[in-house]
């Protein structure tokens, strides 16, 4: 399944702001502008872009109408119409909307070893980036390590709670974790379409129908519409899964559960909830060249010290693992199809 | 070479520390055996094939050691394991494992991804056990949204340092405050309001933050700061002994930086008031909080050198006046 699909362009879009916020976070600390001016900047910024991505869809939209393409596709169905599917639906609903409760009603946010928010409310304060001790508010007498300075998660939430005038406090520990968590779930889905691939398992089902019947078209797009839903309920299956185990993980600092619902403000929640199951959707896709947003992304977010990033590493073993296995799985496919098509030839 | 294998022994505690609390590992290892089984159905085997072999790398205390050097050794052991994706495997082999349950044994005999129709309500009676069973492994692996600090008494203690907060900027609507008050009230102070500066911050007493700027406080900051954390306590000793901590601070050594209260029956280390008013009109510090179970006498000295008068709140002494 090389085609992209909504979570690519939703994560993308996250990446492409993180981008934004990380080159206008550059831009103020070497040129010394105030955090107004920056947030102008920000919002400019993600102004500009969000027009040029109209152009292009209205463009494709123009091209798609003058060559009076249709869509092939016949109606798509919004709501399922299995029961199994509509119960495996409602569970994900209620596990992801308690979750949500959690983080909005919760007691106060895991802050041990964090300072967001204090560093937050230091750049709208002073209105600057940097230029005082977020723990104290007096002005640094030796100064921060240059890799920590370039993180740019900071200036991107003091930014939006100078856009939307809302509390660091609000922004950091509620609507920031609220995305991060909705953003994982994306980036599960991502995975679970990359584990349970509806194009595989629609033409292991033609290729069986095609075993048992070959010509007989009716059943055969019976099967692959009954593969088609067999394949969304085992992504529900597995995002329900992941839901319980994000409940479970709670009880240690680096789990991805404790991560999202304790801390999914911090670069590194965001990093193993959200880009590192999206990175592995797209190693297992093959879609290297989107894998190196990840990578930088993570730059952008995490301290890594001097070091080169959890995504790289992953990328890397991923890459290796599936240079190791190509030809296992090559064999298999082309097998598949063989048989697939033999059969349909006879 | 003593480095490295200073990582090893860390990475062997840090396993045994990240096995300690939750048994999720001991799943993602089931997920892992059991995905092994049903390789050939998987039909991904670059995720399980690199998956395992992450897995015995961060096991595996050379290996682990080796994967904290690549991580720069700022970060502890268990960060190794964010190679490792461990929800991701569990949901899938549970998935799998579901699905195999669900699935009409007659029509699909088990094998998963080549039939379709998978998760029929018509296999309950084997499907319902197993997912009840599953949830149970899960549920009994794991913790479940129970935190592993005080999550309540933090939210309390929050609450009502904001309430103490939103008073003492009521002092000064429009201008910025020094403040210096105990742990539980300066720990949020900043991230109440960016107005209120303090003499030191949260990274005086959670270690980890210090390693986000060179700074580092001087030794009258730490006198301040010990002086601040024994003052309730002593002066509630004194309170049961009649002997205060002001007490037990001679007139002579005034000038004495620091003192040890020997007298009190501790190695904890207390200060000359007037000596500690000093260093805080010499840091800015023009409010005071204390708790309310200081002396009536270290309050009038408060008041004295700070030509203010305190007054009680939420069970605190605010005290109030622009250093001269």
């Amino acid at each position: 399944m090389k085609r992209n699909i909504w979570v690519d362009y939703f994560i993308l879009g996250e990446i492409v702001i993180i981008g934004l916020a990380e080159a206008v976070h550059l831009a103020t600390i070497l040129s010394g502008w105030t955090f107004q001016r920056c947030t102008m900047w920000l919002l400019g910024a993600v102004g500009i872009v969000c027009v040029l991505l109209a152009g292009v869809l209205l463009f494709k939209c123009l091209v798609m109408a003058k060559n009076g393409r249709r869509q092939e596709a016949g109606p798509k169905r919004v709501l399922p119409d299995d029961r199994a599917e509509w119960i495996l639906l409602i569970v994900l609903a209620m596990l992801l909307f308690s979750q949500l409760l959690f983080i909005w009603m919760g007691q106060g946010p895991y802050i041990d070893g964090d300072m967001t928010v204090e560093t937050v409310e230091s750049f709208l304060e002073v209105d600057h980036i940097y230029q005082v001790n977020p723990m104290t508010g007096q002005p640094y007498a030796e100064g921060i390590p240059s890799r920590l300075k370039i993180l740019c998660l900071p200036t991107l939430y003091g930014s939006l709670c100078k856009i939307f005038d809302i509390s660091p406090g609000t922004m950091v520990w509620m609507i920031v974790p609220t995305v991060t968590l909705l953003s994982a779930y994306a980036a599960f889905y991502g995975l679970a379409c990359s584990l349970f691939p509806a194009a595989d398992n629609a033409a292991a089902s033609s290729s069986n129908t095609a075993n048992a019947a070959c010509g007989k078209s009716n059943s055969r797009t019976i099967n692959v519409s009954n593969a088609m839903e067999s394949v969304k309920k085992k992504r529900l299956c597995f995002l329900i899964a992941v839901s319980v185990l994000l409940w479970a993980g709670t009880y240690f600092h680096v789990m991805d559960g404790f991560q999202l619902l304790y801390c999914g403000w911090k670069g590194t929640a965001i990093r193993n909830g959200v880009l590192l199951p999206w990175l592995m959707a797209l190693c297992i896709r093959r879609k290297w060249l989107s894998a190196i947003l990840c990578i930088l992304a993570e730059a952008c977010m995490v301290w890594t010290l001097y070091g080169m990033g959890v995504c790289l590493l992953v990328t890397v073993g991923m890459a290796v693992a599936d240079g190791c296995t190509r030809e296992h799985t090559r064999t298999l496919t082309d097998s598949f199809w063989e048989a697939d098509s033999e059969e349909c030839t006879k | 070479m003593t480095a490295i294998l200073k990582n090893i022994q860390l990475a062997w505690l840090g396993w045994k520390n990240y096995t300690d609390d939750g048994k999720l590992a001991a799943l993602l290892l089931a997920a892992l055996f059991f995905l092994w089984y049903y390789r050939k159905k998987t039909e991904k085997p670059s995720f399980l094939g690199y998956t395992i072999t992450v897995t015995i790398c961060c096991i595996f205390p050379v290996t682990a050691g080796l994967l904290m050097v690549y991580q720069t050794q700022f970060y502890d052991y268990e960060w190794i394991w964010s190679l490792v994706p461990v929800t991701a495997v569990i949901a899938y082999g549970a998935t799998f494992l579901l699905a195999e349950c669900w699935n009409n044994a007659a029509e699909g005999r088990g094998d998963l991804t080549e039939h379709p129709g998978g998760f029929k309500m018509t296999q309950w009676r084997r499907g319902i056990p197993v997912t009840v069973l599953l949830l149970a492994v899960i549920v009994l692996s794991g913790g479940m949204g129970r935190p592993l600090w005080d999550r309540k008494g933090q939210a309390a203690e929050r609450e009502q340092a904001y309430v103490i907060l939103d008073q003492i900027m009521d002092l000064c609507p429009e201008g910025e405050i020094c403040l210096w008050a105990p742990r539980e009230i300066m720990a949020y102070a900043r991230e109440r309001d960016g107005r209120i500066r303090l003499p030191y911050g949260r990274n005086m007493w959670d270690i980890s933050l210090n390693a986000y700027a060179y700074d580092a406080y001087d030794v009258r900051t730490v006198a301040m700061y010990e002086w601040m954390e024994q003052s309730g306590k002593a002066d509630t000793i004194g309170v049961d002994t009649g002997v205060s901590v002001d007490a037990v601070v001679p007139v002579d050594v005034i000038n004495t930086d620091v003192i040890s209260t020997k007298a009190l029956g501790s190695d904890t280390v207390s200060m000359a008031l007037e000596v500690c008013i000093q260093y805080a009109q010499d840091a800015g510090v023009d409010c005071v909080v204390l708790p309310e179970t200081v002396s009536q006498e270290t309050i009038q000295r408060m008041e004295t050198a700070l030509h203010t008068e305190a007054r009680l709140t939420e069970g605190y002494w605010i005290l109030y006046g622009r250093a001269d």
